[in-house]
């Protein structure tokens, strides 16, 4: 693990950091949000061969909104890495890594469809679990838990 | 020598052949748009997300233990699993431990959950491509299995049998009893299916070398669990990985070689016979002592003590009013369901409830590679195809 964040401090410099985790975990944050695609090829070539999970979480209140969260796995030796990478605004684009992980298709077009986060260069960015023409994002702090219409609460 | 043109290319027009969203073999809702030149599929686009409940969301607005119910409801066949999953990593999060016998029982719920789970998708898979008789004789075990649960937690299906720090109940005599006669006369039931599929000629025809899928494309596609093993690579986080105390079960981990329909199949009936020798371990060593942690302001007081004492009476006002206070922080839970991976990554802003629950389900990224996998087969072939990779919708839409 040491040698992971030694190579990562390496290519991209102040903007990686390393966040301890509560119990254990690591946790890396990406600050350029431009280069995720080069991280995560980075990480790939280095052991990292699966992206286990991508998601994102809202936060309203702060000056980066979303956090993007791509939970990687090393298989030998079992290791796992959290790279967070945090989006400003309220519609972020980001660049996509499908290319990077077959994957992450999917879990893009999730992320896109609950949150509102578009992927650049995305083969299929449509919704995945909500229909075609709903509006809004249902996983976003401001969508209401219930409700018989489509619109948010003010 | 002159070019020779390719003069004639016979094209028909493409068919397009909806299955879904409600169709017998998709074993839930789900809706596979198949383009077919001939009986040849060229292309598949699959569209999902008809039994998306917002299980996520609804999480954000409840505490921690009452999540436990939607857990059932994430991958059905299994849905112990689920509730232990869910249960370790809220533990985690907490930074505490079930007790050594609730560990224990944990274990046993999980790997019954499991077969159950094996029965449910090796059974309805041979019955997709025509073995009926199979499905028959196994899924009367999968019976006994929802007898021995619903004396467990009380439910068949429902399960919620774990609770945070620990498990709801105690197995009583009757139960254990139960799931000795289970496993003596379990085993001569796997014989039987193997007797009636391995090595049936018609099941081998239709499944061997149908959907292959190499190592590279299943790690690339993020396929863990049974699927990732037939493609054969030995990954188990009960082995890479244990927790609740898998390192002291003697058990192996099959692998397949290619990756195919078949070795799906075999190592699914194989995970079967190990989780019975974990079974036959783990209900030989219960130890003694309490099911549920003794913290009261994490787990209910007894009952008596609610009753009787003032103490009782107000950590269990305050428990079930204000519920569990976790730790601000983010982690990631993963423990190896019947389907593979399933993950819990939960953020804790400090309060009672969870700000963000993602559930990873393993079933999501195996059938995003669905569309690469069926291309160039035959229309039946999808159907054996989709019955391996044991898809349940519930937890693919969430």
């Amino acid at each position: 693990m040491k040698q992971t964040i030694g190579l990562l401090t390496k290519y991209f410099g102040d903007s990686v950091a390393v966040e301890p985790g509560l119990r254990g975990e690591t946790f890396i944050k990406l600050k350029d949000e431009s280069r995720i695609r080069e991280a995560m090829e980075l990480l790939r070539d280095n052991g990292f061969s699966m992206l286990i999970d991508l998601t994102a979480v809202h936060y309203p209140k702060r000056e980066h909104e979303f956090e993007l969260i791509y939970n990687m796995l090393a298989m030998e030796p079992l290791l796992r890495l959290i790279v967070k990478l945090p989006l400003k605004g309220e519609k972020p684009e980001v660049e996509s890594v499908s290319s990077v992980f077959k994957t992450a298709n999917w879990y893009e077009r999730e992320v896109y469809d609950m949150f509102g986060v578009r992927f650049k260069n995305h083969p299929n960015l449509k919704r995945i679990l909500m229909w075609e023409n709903y509006e809004g994002h249902p996983l976003r702090k401001e969508f209401p838990l219930e409700g018989d219409n489509l619109h948010c609460y003010d | 020598m002159t070019d020779i043109k390719k003069e004639i290319d016979i094209k028909t027009d493409r068919m397009i052949v909806n299955m879904g969203p409600s169709h017998p073999v998709t074993h839930g809702t789900l809706h596979i748009v198949l383009e077919l030149e001939g009986e040849t599929i060229e292309a598949s686009h699959t569209n999902i997300g008809y039994l998306h409940r917002g299980v996520e969301k609804l999480g954000e607005y409840r505490t921690y233990q009452k999540f436990i119910p939607f857990t059932d409801r994430l991958n059905y066949t299994s849905s112990i699993n689920n509730n232990v999953g869910y249960t370790l990593a809220v533990e985690k999060l907490l930074g505490i431990q079930s007790p050594p016998r609730a560990q224990v029982l944990e274990v046993i719920a999980c790997e019954l959950g499991r077969i159950a789970d094996h029965i449910v998708c090796v059974g309805i898979n041979a019955v997709d491509i025509g073995a009926f008789t199979a499905f028959l004789y196994i899924f009367k075990y999968r019976e006994l299995i929802y007898d021995i649960f619903s004396r467990m937690c009380g439910a068949r299906l429902t399960t919620s049998y774990t609770r945070i720090g620990g498990v709801s109940r105690d197995l009583d005599d009757e139960t254990i009893r139960m799931i000795r006669d289970f496993l003596t006369r379990f085993p001569s039931a796997i014989d039987e299916l193997e007797a009636l599929l391995t090595k049936n000629r018609i099941f081998y025809d239709r499944t061997r070398g149908i959907g292959e899928f190499s190592l590279e494309n299943a790690i690339q596609y993020g396929y863990t669990g049974p699927c990732l093993r037939a493609a054969g690579l030995e990954w188990d986080l009960r082995k890479k990985m244990p927790y609740l105390g898998y390192e002291n079960y003697e058990f192996e981990v099959p692998t397949g070689t290619r990756g195919d329909v078949y070795d799906r199949y075999l190592v699914r009936v194989e995970e079967m016979r190990q989780s019975v020798r974990i079974l036959e371990q783990a209900i030989e060593n219960i130890p003694e002592g309490p099911v549920i942690i003794q913290d009261h302001k994490i787990a209910l007081p007894q009952k008596e003590d609610v009753y009787n004492t003032i103490e009782g009476l107000v950590s269990h006002m305050k428990l079930v009013m204000e519920g569990v206070q976790a730790p601000a922080g983010e982690i990631y839970c993963a423990t190896e369901a019947a389907n593979g991976e399933l993950g819990f990554y939960i953020v804790s802003d400090g309060g009672t409830k969870p700000y963000r629950i993602r559930v990873r389900p393993p079933c999501f990224p195996i059938f995003s590679s669905f569309d690469e996998q069926v291309q160039g087969h035959m229309v039946a072939d999808a159907v054996s195809i989709l019955g391996s990779l044991n898809i349940i919708a519930g937890e693919l839409d969430r």
